[in-house]
């Protein structure tokens, strides 16, 4: 028997610990691409950059606090489970993030 | 198991398209393919930061504008390797409910494209910059 199927509450830990891994690679990536275009000079990435920082943040926050309680879902005692909203803000946070890159290679 | 009273809520989940078909998957093959997504985002910012990376060299260096290309791709490979890697969540959670095959990856070729089309163009930019 793996060790999965005797603990299944370790899948639920280690998407937890994805998504942490996810959020601060975000707000990491985040960081470093507001800097460049802050010695570039385009406000406007920077501003990007710093909302998605923060968005990043609340995310992160949110999707280990939702971690939380998926325990009934995993054992079949109710529904649910489904990606929050706070999983669809990184999709978009992920997406708006390569954009502003485009952005600043394509202004400055 | 599922008591009828606590499915109130279900039909919250988003997206629809997704949650409105076939029935629960096993938690487990969700929590997994959910991973997979997350993958599907770390690659994503991978390209980014390798765009930032890029981006930075050039402008420490004054280099040429084929690194500014160079940069490019990796910016859009990241943004469209983010889409696909959620429209492949979609596609896989809609086959576990659904109970069909796994859907083809597609979605690497893109991938694959963008560290190619880096590679390629930041190859010929290091022989055109160099005197």
């Amino acid at each position: 028997m793996s060790a999965t199927s005797r603990f299944p509450e370790t899948q639920i830990e280690r998407t937890t610990l994805a998504w942490q891994r996810t959020g601060l690679a975000l707000a990491g990536t985040g960081l470093v691409l507001a800097r460049v275009a802050a010695i570039r000079g385009s406000r406007l990435v920077v501003a990007l950059c710093a909302g998605m920082v923060v968005t990043a943040g609340i995310a992160l926050v949110a999707s280990s606090l939702a971690g939380r309680d998926r325990g009934p879902w995993l054992r079949g005692e109710r529904r649910g489970g489904g990606l929050s909203l706070a999983s669809h803000a990184t999709v978009v946070t992920t997406v708006g993030l390569a954009a502003a890159g485009v952005v600043l290679v394509a202004t400055t | 198991m599922v008591a009828p009273g606590e499915e109130v809520g279900v039909a919250r989940r988003r997206p629809r398209r997704v949650y409105e078909v076939g029935r629960e998957p096993d938690p487990r093959f969700s929590l997994a393919n959910e991973r997979t997504l997350l993958a599907w985002l770390r690659t994503a910012l991978a390209l980014v930061v390798a765009g930032v990376a890029i981006v930075a060299f050039a402008d420490a260096f004054r280099e040429t504008a084929w690194f500014e290309v160079t940069a490019g791709i990796a910016f859009a490979g990241g943004a469209v390797a983010a889409l696909l890697g959620y429209l492949r969540w979609q596609q896989v959670e809609r086959a576990l409910r659904l109970d069909e095959p796994m859907p083809s990856a597609v979605a690497s070729i893109v991938v694959l494209a963008a560290i190619l089309g880096i590679a390629v163009v930041s190859g010929y930019a290091l022989i055109a910059s160099t005197p």
